[in-house]
């Protein structure tokens, strides 16, 4: 039985892929099947933060979306590949490619859409994995409401920005029409200025979704950036702390 | 005009006091200044004065009066020996009176301080430049005689006993506030004073072994006194750029403290200074800053996020989604797809 975990946000740069890479990290620890999918196409970024460079990657979610292989061939197990990695459980990562011209020609061409649900289940069951972890492209369109559909769990990712609110709005509601099980939001990159606590009231009462947590604004999450996982390099972080508590969260509903 | 309220209290101290000063003049009657027969030492003249100042002009009279009639009763000569000096030692308690009316007391400020000398300097001359004028217009004395062993032995005398022991007195009644303001004035105000008594002193000394002129002696004395009231208004001065600064940097951190954060311009004259002051004011600047930029975070902090939807757009943009084939297709399998999911070893057999 594996659950699928989307990671999804409206507007880029909210944090979306980082949580999605610690979320995988945190349920590996513990001693969970997992793979992390970057369905990002247009823009994909998650091997990065597992230190992997394109050219260790051999297969990618597009190869699939091709029919150019099966998708276990784009799974690359990471369990011990990098720094902080867990030693228990399993992770996997599907990357998508960051060849310009593969992403031009999805962007051309397109795919079967069909193909990526059936990849998610395929991978599911030739990884007997626990947990598939969603990354998504922002905003709304056909493949990332195929992923929302099929999660057991959406992520919202939010920043308290002007921006955000109205696009997490269509998100949060878009993901109620196709009655996604769970859902949460994760209110990101919160300015120290304001109160963690008010910010979850105001979110949790505008959009009538649960706050899995309100992370702050953090110059050593700012500093690491995109060369690591935040939890792997920082085990002992408030923010690590918090984002424990998101993944503890997320299991609830798996084993619900 | 506000004075002292006159009531059986004050008047009840004011009887004391008057005892106090008629039994203190008939014990000092024997301690003369050089040349004058009739003013003794009398440290005790502070006690009328300090009476005014307690307990205002009335209660400052009749202890000064009366006292002074006490004492000639006590030595023989009857109440009314003399009633032109008993109104004069009246007047004298009375004048420190008006210390309440004209904002002496408490004395915290310099501006108080020096309303007290002014206020003691003319209790010390005023009542006795009557009696000794009285005394010269009714042919009682020469005018030289009333001026030189009358008027300025009582006067320089009784002025350096006020201004000796008055601040004490205040002192211990809490009627004098030790700031550094007072503080720096005490200090010249004593140090001038010790140093023109102790002159004077040593003129007195000098005319006692020499036949000193006693007209050369008050003289001096004048001087003396002269010295006494220039040097204050200098300690005036003196005190005043101490504490200057120090007044406008308090101004600057009340307005701190009723939310008026000064500007950090603000403080650049004080901070400019190279002195201590200066070093000071420019870790106020500092702190203010600091402060100021913390308040800030934490109102912001307390400061509600308010999240504003575009309900009629946001009913647009869902409806636009919700409304394609392909969503509508979507939501028709979802569920099945995430039960395809759920249960993946239903459908296919894992991989051993």
């Amino acid at each position: 039985m594996a659950t699928v975990i989307s990671v999804h946000s409206f507007r880029g740069g909210t944090g979306k892929s980082n949580t999605a890479a610690n979320l995988a990290v945190l349920f590996a620890r513990q001693g969970k099947r997992v793979a992390l999918i970057d369905t990002d196409i247009p823009s994909p970024g998650v091997h990065v933060l597992f230190g992997l460079n394109p050219g260790t990657v051999r297969r990618t979610l597009n190869d699939y979306l091709w029919g150019e292989c099966p998708i276990r061939d784009a799974a690359q197990e990471i369990t011990g590949l990098f720094e902080g990695a867990p030693s228990a459980g399993r992770l996997h990562l599907v990357s998508s490619s960051v060849n310009a011209a593969d992403i031009a020609r999805m962007l051309r061409d397109g795919y079967d859409i069909n193909l990526l649900g059936e990849g998610y289940r395929q991978l599911a069951v030739d990884l007997n994995l626990d947990i598939l972890l969603v990354d998504t492209h922002p905003g709304i369109n056909e493949e990332t409401l195929l992923s929302i559909a099929l999660s057991n769990f959406l992520l919202v990712v939010m920043r308290p920005d002007h921006q955000d609110y109205q696009g997490t709005a269509l998100t949060v509601d878009v993901a109620r029409e196709l009655e996604v099980p769970h859902m949460a939001i994760l209110v990101n990159k919160a300015p120290l200025s304001l109160d963690p606590e008010r910010i979850r009231q105001t979110v949790e009462t505008t959009y009538k979704c649960p706050v899995a947590a309100v992370i702050p604004h953090s110059d050593d999450l700012m500093t690491l950036a995109s060369q690591g996982v935040f939890v792997a390099k920082y085990p002992q972080h408030p923010i690590t702390r918090q984002l424990e508590k998101v993944a503890a969260l997320l299991l609830e509903s798996e084993e619900a | 005009m506000r004075i002292a309220r006159f009531d059986a209290a004050s008047l009840r101290f004011s009887l004391i006091v008057a005892c106090i000063y008629g039994i203190a003049n008939v014990l000092s009657g024997n301690a003369y200044l050089p040349g004058c027969t009739f003013a003794e030492l009398r440290p005790q003249v502070v006690l009328p004065m300090f009476v005014g100042v307690l307990y205002g002009p009335f209660a400052g009279f009749i202890s000064g009066a009366l006292g002074d009639m006490l004492g000639y009763a006590i030595s023989g000569k009857g109440f009314l020996f003399a009633p032109i000096w008993s109104l004069a030692n009246g007047l004298m308690g009375a004048i420190p009176g008006f210390a309440t009316a004209w904002h002496v007391t408490p004395i915290a400020r310099m501006r108080s301080f020096v309303k007290l000398q002014v206020l003691l300097m003319l209790a010390s001359s005023a009542p006795f430049a009557i009696a000794t004028g009285y005394e010269a217009a009714t042919g009682a004395a020469p005018p030289a005689v009333a001026l030189f062993h009358l008027f300025l032995p009582i006067f320089i005398t009784d002025l350096l006993w006020a201004f000796l022991l008055i601040p004490p007195l205040l002192y211990a009644r809490r009627l004098l506030r030790v700031d550094i303001e007072i503080r720096t004035l005490l200090a010249i105000h004593y140090l001038l004073l010790f140093t023109v008594i102790a002159t004077w002193l040593g003129g007195v000394l000098v005319s006692s072994d020499n036949n000193f002129s006693i007209v050369k002696l008050y003289l001096l004395g004048c001087v003396t006194v002269l010295i006494l009231v220039v040097g204050l208004a200098f300690s005036l001065l003196l005190s005043r750029q101490i504490t200057a600064p120090v007044m406008s940097l308090a101004e600057l951190a009340r307005r701190a403290r009723d939310g008026q954060y000064p500007e950090a311009a603000e403080f650049n004259p004080l901070a400019g200074r190279s002195d201590e002051f200066g070093l000071l004011s420019g870790l106020f600047r500092d702190m203010m800053d600091a402060v100021r930029t913390r308040e800030l975070v934490l109102r912001k902090k307390i400061d509600d996020l308010t999240i504003i939807i575009d309900q009629s757009k946001h009913q647009a943009d869902l409806a636009r989604i919700t409304s394609a084939d392909h969503f509508k297709d979507l939501k028709a399998k979802a569920r099945a797809l995430r039960q395809g999911l759920e249960q993946p070893a239903k459908t296919e057999k894992a991989p051993t």
